[in-house]
């Protein structure tokens, strides 16, 4: 960006010097991710280790589909648990209770969810801010007390199990099947994003960020912009919460409550907003810390927050755009 | 000159790492020849709204384990102990048993403390095939019976047959619920209807249910006061808010007694409660008042030792939860002895076997129809409220 438009606000998206960019989100990340998803399966070992990475790649999709929302349009949102559990208890009601085909499950729970984002959208992306923050959390929160006490749909507080998904009638157990499925779903993901936000849509996001009269002048469709990419991220959150619920073969009401929602845009916050590799990173460290945390027994909380502090502190921009910038720093 | 006594220093230090390095090499060549540890696998809710389950039960489990391997272990091999606290969350603890069984490789899993983190490890428990002992106390753990999970506490439906039993006796037999709508809360409260339907000597008169978080229960018991039939109330739920429900009972000078259930049955009860709390009457594990049994009782000369060995370890008086962490590592190690071997499968048939086996809260008598849960007699008493402590009441 450069000076002139700093000193007049112009928008990212719309600014006219992009700059010097690691750019990690285009086709060479995406063979990059590809690379490191084949070579992994070498070094795990244990079925545990697998699992690790299988829920890595279920957060990471939604951490991208997030950091949409978060990194590139500026717009918070603390009731992402809530689409998560749609997805995760749509699937889990239709398969088990109703014997629908659970993939099937999966589609119409994510399509729900992007019906919901829809409609309630317009309403709630008109508030900025604090207030913005403060609706998506009832959102989050109406939902978790709709799941937690609707028994006869959800069992409560004592959870659901769902039935195993098979493919080509074949039970899809072992975890290394699951970490195909999720490695593809991942790549996906990524590269679909990426070429989003390089679209008009992707540039008329970015824009967001800055002063929305600036983008209105710019021809953007701000409410519908907003709109349409929370209705996106809502959709894949779903869609991922069903992929989840599938995998972990049971679901309690714990996936829809707040802390999820803080831990899903802290993996975008903490990777890096508007960095793509940076919401992969993000969500790996948020959902290994607790388990390498598991060492220091009971003081658990505590040196998982201590972490977090010291990245934000030391790394405002999160970790991977941080990184960028030192490597490119140190290179010239 | 200043820098001189560091380098020293610091190679005095790499020598002693080294001679360490060296030594401990040593004696883990010498134990690997010995036999390897029998690895059992532990998951408590030692953080969270359940800790003061879990806590207690990570204590007493961590206490017997050292216990047990101080007088040589099990078939000649020490038990390692593989412990994880799940936090009060149920996809934790699913997710710590996943780690249990695939990569600490124990052979037997000890968990958890709540109803639903148990069910959510028991899927896990069944795909891979694991036997798993729970300390938690839902009807729906063992019934219907799951081939690999087993349960060393009463069922709730048993500890309110012992409550009903109290209140028959002394002829207050129009009673009002009060429950939490969270897991326990909710289950209980279906049984206590399903049981007063059964038995016919307790009439429900009101039920009342609060939502997990409320910090003010007065509306539910003004409500409850207003109904002039009521003659006892049953709260059933636990964690903190039993203990706000206490003082709301007392603020509004309800005079019918107020019953808590055995899962507050510990000494932060009063505590939290404070004065409000006298009178109160509570369905105890024999633990709690193990001073007051009879001698008679078979529990009682088992739960003064281990009410020592805790006392002298962690300076607190135990209580019925780290009695259930004692008695399920009690069943678990009888269970693979008498198995001769960790082989899952035959560890598993053995715990089915389980005969007679005496704890500090129960005896423990298992088969391929009971894997727990239900005793031929509850264990429970009821105990009243007295400067703080519990009081056995007939």
């Amino acid at each position: 960006m450069s000076d002139i438009d700093k000193a007049i606000g112009m928008p990212r998206g719309l600014s006219t010097a992009g700059g010097p960019r690691l750019r990690l989100a285009g086709q060479g990340g995406v063979l990059l991710l590809a690379a490191i998803l084949l070579l992994l399966p070498w070094l795990l070992r244990s079925g545990f280790q697998y699992h690790m990475a299988v829920m890595i790649g279920i957060h990471a999709v939604i951490a991208i589909g997030l950091n949409l929302l978060v990194g590139y349009a500026g717009q918070i949102s603390l009731g992402h648990a809530g689409f998560m559990a749609i997805g995760a208890y749509g699937t889990a009601i239709l398969s088990s209770r109703f014997g629908w085909p659970p993939l099937l499950g999966v589609v119409v729970s994510a399509a729900a969810a992007g019906l919901l984002a829809f409609a309630v959208g317009r309403p709630i992306l008109r508030l900025k801010g604090y207030y913005l923050a403060m609706a998506t959390l009832g959102l989050g929160m109406i939902i978790y007390l709709l799941i937690s006490n609707e028994v006869w749909l959800t069992g409560g507080p004592d959870g659901l199990s769902l039935p195993m998904l098979s493919l080509f009638g074949q039970d899809v157990d072992s975890p290394k099947v699951w970490y195909g499925i999720v490695a593809v779903l991942l790549l996906v993901a990524y590269w679909m994003a990426g070429n989003l936000v390089n679209s008009p849509l992707g540039r008329a996001l970015r824009s967001l960020e800055g002063p929305e009269a600036l983008s209105a002048a710019a021809g953007v469709d701000v409410s519908a912009s907003k709109v349409r990419i929370f209705t996106v991220s809502a959709v894949v959150t779903a869609f991922m919460g069903g992929i989840g619920a599938l995998y972990a073969g049971f679901i309690s009401p714990k996936s829809a409550d707040f802390m999820q929602s803080i831990e899903l845009v802290l993996m975008v916050i903490l990777g890096g907003m508007g960095s793509i590799p940076g919401a992969v990173a993000g969500a790996a460290i948020v959902t290994l810390l607790p388990q390498v945390l598991t060492a220091v027994e009971h003081y658990e909380p505590l040196i998982y927050g201590l972490i977090l502090i010291l990245v934000m502190v030391l790394m405002p921009k999160g970790l991977v755009p941080t990184l960028a910038h030192r490597l490119r720093r140190s290179r010239s | 000159m200043t820098r001189q006594p560091k380098i020293r220093k610091a190679g005095v230090v790499r020598r002693v790492l080294s001679a360490v390095a060296g030594l401990s090499l040593v004696i883990g060549a010498v134990a690997a020849q010995a036999a390897d540890p029998i690895k059992i696998g532990a998951i408590t809710t030692s953080t969270g709204p359940g800790s003061y389950l879990g806590e207690a039960e990570e204590k007493a489990l961590k206490l017997m384990v050292a216990q047990i391997n101080k007088k040589g272990g099990v078939l000649g091999r020490e038990i390692q102990l593989v412990h994880y606290d799940d936090g009060t969350n149920a996809e934790r603890a699913r997710a710590l048993m996943q780690r249990l069984v695939t990569e600490d490789e124990v052979s037997v899993v000890i968990g958890s403390s709540t109803t639903p983190n148990t069910l959510s490890m028991a899927d896990v428990a069944t795909r891979y095939k694991i036997p798993l002992v729970s300390m938690a106390g839902a009807k729906a753990i063992t019934d219907p019976v799951r081939p690999w999970v087993f349960a060393v506490p009463e069922n709730d439906v048993m500890a309110l047959g012992v409550m009903f039993d109290h209140l028959t006796k002394h002829k207050l037999t129009r009673v009002a619920l009060l429950s939490s709508t969270s897991g326990f809360g909710r289950a209980a409260r279906e049984g206590a209807l399903e049981l007063s339907k059964k038995r016919g000597d307790i009439s429900i008169v009101v039920d009342e249910t609060y939502a997990a978080g409320d910090t003010d229960m007065s509306a539910q018991l003004t409500r409850i006061r207003g109904n002039g039939q009521v003659q006892a109330i049953i709260n059933l739920d636990f964690g903190n808010q039993p203990a706000i429900v206490t003082r709301n009972y007392a603020a509004l000078g309800i005079k019918v007694p107020l019953y808590q259930s055995h899962a507050i049955a510990a000494p932060k009860y009063p505590e939290l409660a404070g004065p409000s709390s006298e009178g109160v009457r509570v369905a105890v594990q024999p633990l709690l008042v193990v001073e007051q049994l009879p001698d008679s009782q078979p529990e009682k000369a088992k739960g003064l030792e281990f009410r020592k060995l805790i006392q002298e370890r962690y300076n607190e008086l135990p209580h019925g939860f780290h009695g259930y962490g004692y008695d399920a590592l009690l069943v678990t190690v009888d269970a693979i002895s008498r198995a001769g071997s960790t082989d899952k499968e035959a560890v598993r048939k053995a715990l089915e076997q389980t005969r007679g086996v005496a704890g500090v809260t129960s005896q423990y008598t298992f088969s391929a129809t009971n894997h727990g849960g239900v005793m031929p007699v509850s264990k429970l008493r009821m105990a009243e409220i007295r400067n703080k402590g519990f009081v056995l009441i007939d």
